[in-house]
């Protein structure tokens, strides 16, 4: 029998940068790995190059099965070579801006993504042509991303599968509705719910909330949450703590109403409070803010806190978190207040094995995940009295912990990597295809 | 080899200062442009505010040209008697005002333009590529381009270096 076909549907896949990339790069990977013929359709190098850097070491990481066509995406509005402009554009770049996007939005209803629906479209009908496809399953954000599997629908009958990394009408942070029920983004959303197969979201929060909004669709909605990658953890070294000074560390990206500035003045204050805190440092790494280039405003916030022993690292490659990971005795885990975020690096914060003070607000959806975590303080609330207390709290729990310690803190995160969370969707499609012959 | 020439057109000066000179403190924007072509660099940087440049560490090896007039163009003269700052203003406060004043000769960028018209750096001769610093700029460098494809025109100091550096 011929393997099934899975067209997969990516903007941010390797060598984009960001956080949603690594649960684009898993899932094909691991449909890949069950032995399905894996398509992807994503954007062009030159894409990531420009907007959001590029991570080579994450493109490496694609299975050698997989196939990937690049779609290219328009890159005019930050084109810097001026021979390309319009006269329109150099005679009124608001005019010119208005009128793309007025353009992008007669497309589809997402700003700046809007005009990716045509290539990426007729991309999928070429696929589809040369290959027959089985199942399309899209991850979003953009929205844009699940149109292929619904057009393939219309014409092939092809089932489609929404994966909801993030939300499109949910306000995470506020827990309330994004635009009207009647505008045109809430109808396309409608519609493509309602034709697809399944719809996947990363916690039971947002799964409620969407089940409220569609109960009609209710029943094809799972929950496919988050997990850590263990093959990047591996060659973590175990860590010895010592009174001498310890290592804190962040790692993740800094952006939105995360509480950075109580954190810091959180570690200020706790240094106060401990002369062991007094002769550590605070290392961050990640990304200030969506783009390539750190957010100034972030950063500066940073650096002002550099007397305080608070360093911020740059970029990481997830290739090279098992190293960083080797560098800290615990790990702040910072979010913003939401019941809805759960954030993909709490799991990966638990498979280090590496004890963790929470700063954030206690409903905050990560909470659930760590509760049963051996190595785990939670701050009572968001102040800097309450990050101040958890932190040297953190610096008691890793100076007194015993050597097996990191190994069972490693043992409980297990149910939290990855593949287990998608292992199900993977048995369920392949036996399903499978029963109906594949390959339509 | 002849040397590259090249043209920084700047039309916002108190954030050049502060860009530029954040960005190039060890070597000089010249140097910098001379590295990424392997070759000599002839930088002019046009402005309105020559002294707001000098000896900076960014300007280093670079030729100041100044496009202070003694007076002002014509146009700029007749806008000014006729107020029409103070209805840009009142226009901006709207976006169909902002977009309207985009569209008018009292857009910073066709200011630039007829500043630079009145007194052009190196008149006779041909710049290889033209960097507009700022938006403002972006007008008069494209304009370059127009008359002349083989001028290279870019938006951006880091742009232009990359530029260079695909281009050789």
């Amino acid at each position: 029998m011929p393997k099934p076909h899975l067209l997969y549907v990516a903007w941010g896949y390797p060598p984009a940068r960001g956080a949603g990339m690594y649960r684009a790069l898993a899932t094909a990977n691991a449909y890949a790995e069950a032995g399905w013929r894996v398509t992807v359709l994503t954007a062009t190098r030159e894409t990531f190059a420009s907007l959001t850097g590029t991570d080579e070491l994450a493109e490496q990481q694609i299975h050698s099965a997989i196939t990937v066509v690049r779609v290219p995406f328009d890159l005019s509005r930050g084109e810097t070579n001026l021979s390309r402009w319009t006269r329109l554009r150099v005679a009124s770049p608001l005019l010119w801006s208005f009128l793309k996007a007025l353009a992008e939005r007669a497309a589809f209803p997402e700003p700046r993504y809007g005009a990716w629906r045509v290539p990426l479209v007729s991309a999928a009908r070429e696929v589809h042509r040369r290959s027959p496809v089985d199942l399309v399953i899209s991850t979003a954000n953009p929205n844009v991303d699940f149109l292929p599997g619904y057009y393939l629908n219309k014409s092939h009958g092809i089932p489609y599968v929404m994966d909801y990394r993030d939300t499109w009408h949910l306000d995470m942070y506020r827990g309330s509705r994004i635009g009207s029920r009647s505008s045109r983004s809430a109808r396309w959303e409608r519609k493509l719910i309602k034709h697809s197969s399944e719809v996947w979201f990363v916690n039971k929060p947002i799964l409620e909330w969407h089940a409220k909004e569609f109960p009609a669709d209710a029943a094809k909605f799972h929950v496919v949450t988050n997990g850590f990658d263990p093959e990047y953890l591996q060659g973590q070294v175990d860590r010895i703590s010592s009174a001498a000074g310890l290592t804190y560390g962040y790692l993740g990206t800094i952006y939105g109403p995360m509480p950075v500035r109580e954190t810091l003045e959180g570690w200020r204050q706790a240094r106060k409070l401990s002369p062991i805190l007094a002769k550590s440092t605070l290392e961050i790494h990640g990304r200030l803010g969506h783009y390539s280039v750190p957010n100034a405003e972030i950063l500066e916030l940073i650096e002002s806190y550099a007397g305080d022993g608070v360093r911020y690292m740059g970029i990481v490659s997830k290739t090279q978190v098992a190293e960083v990971y080797s560098r800290f005795d615990a790990l702040l885990l910072i979010l913003g207040q939401s019941t809805y975020i759960t954030s993909g690096k709490v799991f990966e914060y638990a498979g280090t094995g590496l004890p963790i003070a929470s700063l954030h607000h206690p409903e905050t959806a990560s909470t659930t995940v760590l509760q049963d975590y051996p190595r785990w303080v939670a701050a009572a609330d968001v102040s800097v009295d309450s990050f101040a207390n958890a932190i040297v709290e953190l610096s008691t729990m890793a100076l007194d912990s015993d050597s097996n310690a990191q190994d069972e803190a490693r043992e409980s995160a297990a149910q939290f990597e990855r593949l287990r969370q998608l292992e199900p969707r993977i048995s369920e499609w392949t036996r399903q295809v499978m029963s109906e012959g594949g390959n339509k | 080899m002849t040397p590259l020439t090249v043209l920084l057109l700047v039309a916002n000066d108190s954030e050049a200062t502060e860009r530029l000179g954040s960005q190039y403190q060890s070597a000089g924007l010249a140097e910098a442009i001379a590295a990424a072509v392997n070759r000599n660099v002839v930088l002019t940087i046009a402005t309105r505010n020559p002294e707001k440049h000098a000896n900076k560490s960014y300007s280093r090896d670079a030729i100041i040209h100044s496009m202070r007039a003694e007076r002002a163009p014509l146009v700029d003269r007749l806008l000014l008697v006729m107020g029409a700052e103070k209805l840009r203003t009142t226009l901006s406060t709207s976006p169909i005002g902002r977009l309207i004043n985009s569209l008018s000769a009292t857009d910073p960028s066709r200011i630039f333009a007829r500043a630079y018209r009145q007194k052009p750096a190196n008149a006779s001769g041909h710049f290889d590529l033209v960097i507009a610093f700022d938006t403002a700029a972006i007008r008069t460098a494209w304009s370059f381009n127009k008359r002349d494809s083989t001028t290279a025109a870019v938006f951006g100091d880091a742009a232009a270096i990359a530029y260079l550096r695909d281009n050789n």
